[in-house]
């Protein structure tokens, strides 16, 4: 190799990566424009949603809520004799009644036909 | 390398050599060589320069580096101030930007004429002040602050030069009303100025996570609605009630009336401000009867099966003490604290002492203020000398004034199996606590309390299915120096009530300010007949709420 063939390359290898320096440094450039663009508009959707969230509280007011259901619905305050709790259930045998029905139930509706078909097993 | 160099060093020789010789024959010639010299060493070193300018404006790069650190959170700067929130977490306090007019008035022209424009959209806002304002020659003056963004548009419109905005922000309450004395509330610049606002200053402009309270909405709703619908119905001037988590000393709810709009700031007064739970100081009344028996039992001077002499009336002084209602015999234990008996609270006094009286009083912290996160706390009122008048009238509650959340924290350490617990605001914090008394005396105390609720003075409390247990009082005000003896006197009725009974969870303070008879009370304006019920019927609304299960056996 003579010498001026290797300056040659030399300066080759040198422009071309400074080409590359540049391409990778304006595509930095773009992609921290598009950050920012982001960014702002990350920032404004967090700043609806902070809206959002505050007029979600104000008509959660409870006193709100209370008014809107007597006008609109039947509904009243719960009161502790509707809570039951699972062994409650068990306890009264409602439970038991309620499976026997629920057999009677899906035999009417099947009227003799196995649940499984099992020719296919 | 090598090569190169002596090569380039060998021709440069040779040029030296042709300016020497030109020099030495032409001078004509070697004058044109000093100038291209010249020259050449000018552009050289400009461009020289202009590389470097270069490498440093494509390389390093002319701005600061992209500050990595700030991609983690892109709201992080824009927060203000964090948000409180309940326990639940909806949103008690939170921030909504908005904008604000200032004037540079060295841009303005006509301040007269602006300031009639600028009327037009800010009716609020006087001609003559905006004038003068506008005239005042600083070059930022604010002109109104937390515009809508109607408004805001409509100023915009005007078009006048030397007006402009800035972005600004403005605390909001969504619940405006409900639990404003905790809360508290910021002055226009967001800087906190009462309740958890303010001594959470640092917390909420550090942090970015909201603040967490032990409130819950819907128990401070109830709470509200039940004093406000109780205040109404006995007339009385106003009303004050907590509800305590009883093994953690949570605050579930804790509400004062009357109370504050928060969003409306102008409407506060000295009044309404005032949180009578932690800031009022009041003698408790036969509330503190349960503490009176709680030392008797714990020194071991009276027992269950101890017997007072409740016949004839005791003299402290010049004044006489007798019971309201009196039964007139002699009465055991139970039926004393399930009657109320002032004169038997005397003498379980007298079996134990004035000295123990105070040693218990100062262990139960009743002669502290109490430690809350909020700085609006009474001071207790106490006699400096404790003589045994003092003792005496401290046995049934009066000449000794604590406040409300005091009297509940102290009441809630005793029924709690003795293990005092520091009330606090904030969800799920580490609660400092001690033993008072011991877990036996604890038990007989819950006995009485439910025996007062279901045959004595708290039987109007009594609701079915939760297993309530508790103590009502009455006090008489002291009014220009004394307690005023005639038939419509001033009282603060107050009633304490806990369920379940078997395993406590959960306690209530409930106090009405100069309750007045009603036909339904027969005349009487006692705790019994006023806030005892309204106590039952909050409890009836709270319980299910917070899951505590319902028995069809009480």
């Amino acid at each position: 190799m003579t010498k001026k063939s290797f300056f040659f390359i030399y300066l080759l290898v040198i422009g071309g990566l400074i080409l590359a320096l540049f391409q990778i440094k304006y595509t930095v450039l773009d992609l921290e424009n598009e950050h920012k663009k982001l960014r702002i508009i990350i920032r404004k959707k967090q700043e609806e949603l902070h809206v959002l969230n505050a007029e979600w509280a104000y008509l959660n007011n409870p006193e709100r809520l209370f008014q809107l259901s007597k006008k609109y619905f039947q509904l009243r305050p719960i009161r502790g004799q509707q809570i039951v709790t699972y062994s409650d259930i068990q306890n009264s045998g409602a439970g038991e009644y309620d499976r026997e029905r629920l057999k009677a139930i899906i035999e009417e509706k099947s009227k003799g036909k196995p649940f499984l078909n099992k020719e296919k097993h | 390398m090598k090569p190169f160099f002596q090569e380039s060093f060998f021709k440069m020789s040779k040029y030296l050599n042709v300016w020497d010789e030109s020099i030495r024959f032409d001078k004509f010639y070697s004058l044109t060589n000093w100038r291209l010299l010249i020259v050449s060493i000018a552009f050289s070193c400009f461009f020289f320069l202009i590389c470097i300018r270069l490498t440093d404006v494509m390389i390093f790069g002319p701005r600061k580096s992209y500050n990595i650190n700030s991609l983690n959170s892109p709201f992080e700067q824009s927060i203000p101030r964090a948000d409180i929130v309940d326990r639940n977490g909806n949103i008690l306090a939170t921030h909504l930007i908005t904008a604000s007019v200032y004037a540079d008035t060295d841009d303005i022209q006509n301040p007269k004429q602006a300031a009639e424009l600028l009327h037009s959209v800010l009716e609020e806002c006087l001609v003559s002040e905006l004038e003068k304002k506008l005239s005042s020659g600083k070059r930022f003056i604010w002109l109104a602050r937390h515009l809508t963004p109607k408004k805001q548009d409509a100023i915009r419109h005007l078009g006048i030069p030397g007006i402009y905005f800035k972005k600004d922000y403005k605390r909001v309450y969504p619940y405006s009303r409900l639990a404003s004395h905790i809360i508290g509330f910021c002055d226009i610049d967001g800087y906190g100025i009462a309740g958890v606002e303010k001594s959470f200053e640092k917390f909420l402009r550090q942090s970015n996570e909201a603040l967490r309270l032990s409130i819950d909405i819907r128990a401070q709703h109830i709470l509200m609605k039940m004093l406000s619908e109780a205040i109404k119905e006995f007339s009385a001037i106003g009303g004050n009630a907590i509800f305590l988590k009883v093994k953690t000393g949570e605050i579930i709810a804790m509400e004062s009336l009357p109370n504050i709009d928060l969003n409306h700031p102008s409407e506060f007064n000295e009044k309404n401000f005032f949180n009578i739970n932690t800031l009022g100081v009041i003698e408790p009344g036969s509330v503190l009867k349960v503490l009176n028996v709680a030392i008797g039992l714990e020194t071991g001077k009276i027992t269950m099966n101890s017997v007072f002499d409740a016949t004839k009336p005791i003299k402290i002084g010049k004044f006489v003490v007798s019971d309201f209602k009196g039964k007139d015999k002699i009465l055991t234990l139970r039926e004393s604290f399930i009657y109320s008996s002032n004169i038997a609270s005397i003498k379980m006094l007298q079996a134990f002492g004035g000295a123990i009286q105070k040693k218990f009083f100062e262990d139960f912290g009743l002669f502290d203020p109490i430690s809350l996160e909020i700085s609006e706390i009474g001071h207790p009122i106490f006699p400096k000398r404790w003589t045994e008048a003092t003792a005496m009238s401290c046995s049934y509650g009066y000449g000794i004034a604590v406040s409300p959340l005091r009297i509940l924290a102290t009441v809630n350490g005793i029924i709690n199996d003795g293990i005092f617990i520091e009330p606090t605001i904030i969800y799920n914090k580490k609660c400092n606590y001690r033993k008072i008394i011991l877990k036996r005396t604890s038990r007989i105390i819950r006995d009485l309390m439910r025996d007062a609720i279901i045959d004595g003075t708290g039987r109007r409390a009594n609701i079915k299915g939760y297993r309530v247990f508790g103590k009502t009082g009455t006090t008489y005000k002291n009014k220009k120096g004394g307690y005023l003896n005639d038939a419509n006197r001033a009282r603060i009725t107050s009633c304490i009530i806990g369920f379940p009974f078997e395993d406590p969870e959960y306690i209530l303070l409930f106090m009405l300010d100069e309750p007045k008879s009603t036909e339904k009370t027969f005349g009487y304006a006692t705790a019994g007949w006023n806030v005892a019920p309204y106590s039952g019927k909050t409890i009836e609304m709270l319980a299910p709420i917070l899951g505590i299960s319902f028995s069809n056996e009480a």
